[in-house]
């Protein structure tokens, strides 16, 4: 998940913010802040004001550690990393974990267009957030199950299981949307 | 990447416009980001602090000021001299100064507020500026209806209560 010209164009505003250029921070805001919100918006589903706070974190803990970034990875992957932990820090309390019913899962083919948006995110609302957040990563996003397990520290085999379950109860979710047609 | 319509999902939001500067102001405060100083340029510690502290000020008015009032009053330049001189925690002067600043812009009276950079360029070359000058460090642009109303606006401000300076200018409207 590089890209080589924009990793290049990411290494020198770096390397300027570090020398004290105050305007090569807000060229790398301006360059990943809309992506870093989307997506934190994606894994609160659609609680602005949590993807804001996350989006906020991300930033500062980004600013304090790039000096260590080893640049194994893209910024804006990085960057990303801090969205995803913040959540997890946010949801770590959250103990609430949604039955979930795989009796009525009808394969695990990716869910298609076929849903209005605030069915959509209704159903993303009601999902428990780790499942929603490799359910985000993986469709939505693109990570494999290899890049979820390193970011959330799980098997590459659970990511798959859990992304199975919570598209399972998204299929559910959506599923008794269409039939009450609420 | 799998095709599914979550993709779609929160695809044209925008980050709201204060995030920029709500992420710049942390900085500040962390001390992770503040004007960049030339090398010449050698303050006295407190004064390095108290110079941030105002740029944060300021910093965390960019972006967000509104248009001042529609009534045509005369405006005002409010010169920020000098360093606020206290002990008080650096994040506690940071929000006094932010308060001030957006007190100014709740009541529509705030214009523009601007920092300055450290360095300057005085003309003809060769020629010596003043020190005030040199000490100028911020300014208010402000709509008062008068020089007096102009002052109280000043006196509000903690820059005052900290041994700083602020000189007040009309702005000549004729």
């Amino acid at each position: 998940m590089t890209d080589a010209p924009a990793d290049d164009l990411d290494r020198a505003l770096a390397a300027r913010l570090a020398r004290g250029d105050q305007a090569a921070f807000g060229a790398l805001y301006d360059r990943h802040t809309t992506y870093l919100y989307r997506f934190a918006l994606r894994l609160t589903a659609g609680d602005s004001a949590a993807a804001e706070d996350l989006v906020h974190d991300a930033w500062v803990l980004g600013v304090e550690r790039l000096a260590s970034f080893q640049w194994r990875s893209s910024l804006r992957t990085w960057l990303a990393a801090f969205v995803v932990n913040g959540a997890r820090t946010r949801w770590r309390d959250d103990a609430r974990v949604l039955p979930i019913d795989d009796t009525h899962v009808g394969g695990d083919a990716p869910l298609r267009g076929r849903l209005e948006r605030i069915d959509l995110q209704r159903a993303l609302a009601a999902l428990a957030p780790g499942f929603r957040m490799v359910l985000i990563l993986h469709d939505a996003e693109g990570y494999t199950h290899e890049e979820i397990g390193r970011l959330l520290d799980i098997d590459a085999g659970t990511s798959k299981s859990q992304l199975s379950r919570a598209r399972a109860a998204m299929r559910r979710a959506l599923g008794a949307t269409e039939g009450t047609g609420t | 990447m799998t095709d599914t319509p979550l993709k779609d999902f929160a695809d044209s939001a925008e980050p709201p416009a204060h995030l920029r500067g709500r992420v710049e102001d942390t900085l500040r405060a962390r001390g992770l980001r503040g004007p960049r100083r030339p090398s010449w340029y050698q303050p006295a510690a407190a004064a390095a602090a108290a110079a941030l502290v105002l740029a944060a000020a300021l910093g965390f008015l960019a972006g967000r000021m509104t248009p001042a009032g529609a009534a045509e009053e005369p405006r005002y330049l409010l010169l920020l001299v000098g360093d606020a001189q206290t002990d008080k925690p650096e994040a506690e002067l940071v929000a006094e100064y932010t308060r001030w600043a957006d007190s100014l812009r709740r009541e529509r009276r705030l214009v523009l507020a601007e920092r300055l950079a450290d360095d300057q360029l005085v003309l003809p070359a060769g020629s010596a500026g003043s020190e005030a000058d040199a000490r100028i460090s911020g300014f208010f642009l402000v709509q008062a209806p008068s020089l007096d109303s102009a002052r109280a606006l000043a006196e509000a401000g903690p820059h005052l209560r900290y041994g700083g300076q602020v000189v007040v200018r009309p702005i000549d409207h004729r």
